[in-house]
This record gives C-alpha cells, structure tokens and sequence, in this order.
C-alpha cells in the first residue's frame, strides 16, 4: 500500500526509540485518519499537511529526548564501571587520533591536490652515484639537458643555501634555495609583491636576486613597499 | 520499596496531556480511540496529531501516568495491532491535582471580576 509506504518514510524522522516502540500504531492511527478524511473535499492534501506538521513539531524534542536519555545513560555506566568507561573512552580517543594522524597524511600526500599547476608535468630528477646514494645534477649536466631534451619545458637547477641576512636590525640564519630563473616558471607562481626571477638573472654577471618568504618578509621588513624593494 | 511520587512534580501539565489524561479516565482506550474523544469532546477545538499522542503517550508511560492494558475487548471488534492504555492512580492524582490547579486559577480571577456572573464575555 503506498500510503504505508508514506507513513513508514515520514515516520522516519522520529527517533529510532519512539519508532520501535510507537511506529506500528503511529502508522495504524495515520492509516485511520487518512481513512476518515481523504475522501472529504481537499481531505487528502490537507490529511498530509497536518501529519507532516504535526512529526515536524515533535521530531526535535523527541531527538533532544533521547539524547538526554543517552547522556544519562552513559553517565550511570560511567558511575558502575569507571574502568570499563575510562578504557572506553582511551581506546576511541586514541582511535580518533590515529584515524586523524593517518588522513592527514594520506590527505597531504596522496590526496589533496599540489598547489601549483599541471603538478602532474613537475618530476624531480637525481643522479645516482657509484655507491648508490642520490646526489644532484651537476651545473653541466644541467645544461646538457637543456640543450638535449627539448621535450622538458624548463629545466630548474636548485640546491640549499645557509644564508646570513643582515641589514637592518639583527643578523639572521636563514635556510635558502638557490634556483635557476625559470623555477617560478615551472610552479606557475608569481611573487605577492614586486618580480620574480628573470633569465637575466642566471647570467654569471648579474646581482644576485632573492625573494624573500611572507614571513621572513613579514618579520625583517616594516613596510610592503621596502620589502618590495629588497631584491 | 519504591518511592511515592507527588503528581505536583508533574504539574503543570500541557493542555493536551490533560486531555489524553481526562480521555483515559471512563476506560482504556487506543490511541485512535484518543485522538476521537479529544476531538469529540472538545468539539474539534483541540485536534491531537499522531506525531503529538504519542510523544505524549510515551511521556505518561515513562512517568507511570499510563499503562498499557492487557484485557482488549472482543477480538471480533478489534484490531489485535492495536495497544490500549489506561489510567494508573499516580496518573488519575495527576490529572485531579491539574485539574485543582486550573480550577484555583479560576477561582482567582472571579475574586478579581475578571470572569463570572454579570460579566460580559468577550470574543
């Protein structure tokens, strides 16, 4: 019968509890009502209106309900069997932590996207040494792809830097890259203020440029348009 | 020994509580059957929804105000789905003591003229 059918979905948005022990005769008493009423004039329409209101106006309190009754519940066990409850409580507290700790690398690693363009085009390139261990490119080497591998768009030479910053206020140690011109190329960025890197800047007569962090620029720099100026 | 309640802690009941209460005190009754003599004896100005008796039938039975019947009438002229409720004495001193509380209110406002004899009632 799909009145039934009806009266089962709409019961539906009553606590499980009241639906065990009330819903055959919530659904009979629908069943009576819809059979008093639908044949009057606009009955039907006017049967289900009221009903929908009416499992509406109940559904919140009943829930808040039997939320109660649950905190009350697990409150009394907590009072019987503190041990039970506080191993309960561990093993889903450190359950919870797992779970999160494992997504959060699975989320940073596999599944969120890389913040930069086509990261599926960006492959990182080593050399392998006689003993096994990676080790980069050499500068030649570099340049050999270059001029032998016209498939790469750009290619990017990097290697870390122990950089002193000084200036004003305190000299700093500062962890850097040094990068060909073309790195912010390959990533598709571009600075927040001021230039990137020009080829210009990888001729061996050039003054070296830096872009500094947002936060280093942030903490060394007192004003947008100075850290703009600090190449 | 379990503790007596005093159906003041009870008090007051919602309007319709009262009437599931007052429709259970000449017999048990299904909800159905509720829903018909509330409807019936307020000439329709008080209509119980399915949703609303029983949120109201299952307080009264966690509070002990009702139970649920265990003699049905004759099979031939029932549904044997449906439950039956009836009065318990704590629901019947709770209905009373609603009843009294509702009787002294008005009480107070015919001290105070408001309601009465020789007063006009207004729509």
């Amino acid at each position: 019968m799909r009145g039934s059918r009806r009266f089962r979905w709409l019961l539906r948005i009553l606590p499980a509890d009241t639906r065990e022990a009330h819903g055959h005769e919530l659904e009979q008493v629908l069943r009576d009502s819809y059979a008093e009423r639908h044949q009057a004039r606009h009955g039907a329409i006017r049967f289900w209106l009221a009903v929908v209101f009416d499992i509406l106006r109940v559904a919140p309190r009943q829930h808040a309900e039997a939320a109660v009754q649950d905190v009350r519940y697990a409150a009394r066990s907590f009072r019987r069997t503190p041990g039970f409850t506080l191993a309960a409580i561990l093993t889903i507290a450190l359950g919870t932590g797992a779970v999160t700790a494992i997504f959060a690398v699975v989320n940073a690693v596999l599944l969120r996207p890389l913040p930069y363009d086509e990261p599926e085009r960006v492959t990182l390139v080593w050399a392998r040494h006689p003993d096994g261990n990676r080790v980069w490119l050499a500068p030649a080497e570099l340049e050999d792809a270059r001029a032998n591998v016209p498939s790469l768009e750009h290619i990017v030479g990097l290697t870390d830097l122990e950089l002193a910053l000084t200036g004003s206020g305190a000299p700093e140690q500062l962890h850097a890259v040094a990068a060909s011109a073309s790195l912010l190329d390959v990533f598709g960025i571009r600075p927040l203020r001021g230039r990137g890197f020009t080829s210009g800047d990888d001729l061996d007569s050039a003054t070296r440029v830096a872009i500094l962090s947002d936060s280093t620029s942030g903490r060394r720099c007192s004003s947008p348009s100075r850290r703009m100026a600090r190449h | 020994m379990a503790r007596r309640r005093d159906p003041a802690e009870l008090l007051p009941l919602t309007p319709q509580m009262l009437h599931v209460l007052l429709a259970l005190s000449d017999g048990d009754k299904h909800g159905y059957a509720i829903i018909k003599e509330v409807s019936r004896r307020t000439a329709g100005q008080v209509t119980l929804g399915a949703g609303t008796l029983y949120a109201l039938i299952k307080r009264s039975l966690g509070e002990g105000m009702i139970v649920e019947s265990a003699e049905r009438p004759d099979p031939a002229l029932d549904d044997e789905r449906r439950r039956y409720y009836r009065l318990t004495a704590f629901g019947r001193n709770v209905a009373v003591a609603e009843v009294n509380r509702l009787e002294s209110i008005v009480e107070q406002a015919r001290a105070k003229r408001l309601v009465g004899p020789g007063r006009a009632r207004r729509a």
